[in-house]
């Protein structure tokens, strides 16, 4: 695993402490290339965010690695959409012995002198969200511990990468529901004016100013506004 | 490697910051045959005690309570601290080292988890015997604490965005029943929802109770404000 002359441990803390400034996930894919084919010592790497049927992003070490992620984007085969797909390792010492369809991928990797590639699937809680691909332009046994040091660096950036997402959602409903703490005031004391008045419960209050600001085409917080400084009634 | 990739489909897994730390606590003790771990974090810029394992869970507390001990020391300077035999260094943490050597742990190593910045915290592992605490030993305890390191610090920022949606999210149902309460209370009595606030204040002081209680009385068990009206009056006489 050592062949790169660097050691897991350090790689990891290198990569922790790119992680820790909160790079964009374009920039934490390109690390997490960056570090793993020091680590493993191969000519060229490459990470992939994937969705079904199609590249979401990718980012490699160099001109070869981003050239091989394109044929997959392609033709969508290749070693980096089987180990997606099938959210196992593909580890492949001959590209020449490729399946016929990764026509477009062995092309591409005839014309950049590669000859063996390793993909490890980036595995989240439930689901593959990419994989890191590694090439070498010589022939390659892949061994144990270069697969694994690529899974354990592609655990860091996945789970990296899944928080980001979360983070969003959350960050967005945080917004929304500062909105509404403003913006609901005048349409609940609205409904409290209409379910007391009438003698109904406040979901039908509701359905009330609903009805009416959409017959009318307008918003609901207008026809609430005019229900409590008004004295309106719809 | 087996708790390398064990500690890193934690994190890929989204396990929360406890399950990670203690993770991290378990498998390090795992794979360098230790008897005791545990982890210290910072927290408002004093150590606190994380989880721990087996008997290192009173030193971890007393290097807590004193801020003293090899963690506290590796979090100040950001290098690894190894003490082959506490009994030779009595005086260096008094309070951990004696509260170590009565569980009968002879050995110890903190390894800082540090991000840019600064560092976060520390894993502390025990022995029983007398142990050198080798390199290879150290590079695999930081390899694992890296792995930890990483994920501290935007797991923690997931886990706050968390905290505060749901702060708002209870200010929201709360604000919600309090603001049709006034509108209820404003059509019985023909006022303002601005005076129906005041009287719902002045109801919930009389009755020493919240504004929140009263709200949810009035909008959830039919409290109505006809019997506020009742009640101020009765009040006033």
């Amino acid at each position: 695993m050592n062949q790169g002359g660097k050691g897991l441990a350090e790689s990891l803390s290198e990569l922790a402490i790119m992680l820790a400034r909160g790079p964009s996930i374009a920039d934490a894919l390109r690390s997490l290339a960056e570090q793993i084919a020091a680590l493993v010592g191969v000519d060229s790497a490459s990470a992939s965010l994937q969705e079904a049927g199609r590249w979401r992003l990718y980012a490699g070490t160099d001109d070869r690695s981003r050239e091989l992620e394109r044929s997959q984007k392609s033709s969508m085969h290749g070693p980096s959409v089987e180990a997606f797909r099938a959210g196992t390792v593909v580890a492949l010492p001959d590209i020449e012995q490729a399946p016929p369809e990764w026509e477009v991928f062995r092309a591409a990797a005839s014309a950049t002198r590669t000859v063996s590639v390793a993909s490890v699937p980036l595995l989240s809680a439930r689901a593959q969200i990419g994989a890191v691909s590694l090439y070498s332009a010589s022939r390659r046994y892949w061994s144990r511990a270069d697969l694994d040091a690529a899974r354990v660096l592609g655990d860091l950036v996945t789970s990296y990468v899944v928080t980001d997402v979360k983070l969003a959602t959350q960050q967005g409903l945080i917004r929304q529901l500062r909105e509404a703490l403003i913006s609901r005031v005048v349409i609940e004391q609205a409904k409290g004016v209409l379910a007391a008045e009438r003698g109904v419960p406040v979901s039908e209050a509701f359905e009330l100013l609903r009805g009416y600001a959409r017959n009318r085409g307008v918003t609901v917080r207008a026809v609430a506004a005019a229900v409590v400084d008004a004295g309106f009634r719809p | 490697m087996d708790a390398l990739l064990s500690l890193s489909a934690a994190l890929a897994a989204g396990s929360s910051i406890d399950d990670v730390l203690r993770n991290l606590a378990v498998l390090s003790a795992m794979a360098l045959q230790v008897t005791g771990a545990g982890v210290v974090l910072v927290e408002g810029g004093s150590i606190v005690a994380g989880p721990t394992i087996d008997r290192a869970t009173e030193p971890e507390h007393l290097q807590a309570a004193t801020q003293q001990g090899p963690g506290a020391d590796a979090v100040r300077t950001g290098l690894v601290v190894r003490v082959s035999d506490l009994r030779q260094v009595k005086d260096r943490w008094p309070c951990f080292t004696s509260s170590a050597l009565d569980h009968d742990l002879v050995a110890v190593m903190s390894v800082p988890l540090r991000v840019p910045a600064a560092g976060i915290g520390a894993l502390d592992l025990y022995a029983m015997a007398v142990r050198d605490w080798p390199d290879e030993q150290v590079a695999a305890a930081q390899a694992l604490a890296s792995i930890a390191a990483a994920y501290l610090p935007y797991a923690s920022e997931l886990q706050q965005s968390f905290d505060v949606s749901a702060r708002l999210r209870a200010a929201l149902s709360r604000r919600i029943v309090v603001e049709q309460a006034k509108g209820m209370v404003a059509a019985h009595r023909h006022i303002t929802v601005q005076e129906a606030i005041d009287v719902m204040r002045n109801y919930a002081t009389t009755h020493r109770a919240s504004l929140q209680e009263i709200a949810e009385a009035i909008v959830g068990v039919g409290l109505r404000p006809l019997c506020i009206r009742v009640a101020m009056s009765a009040a006033a006489a």
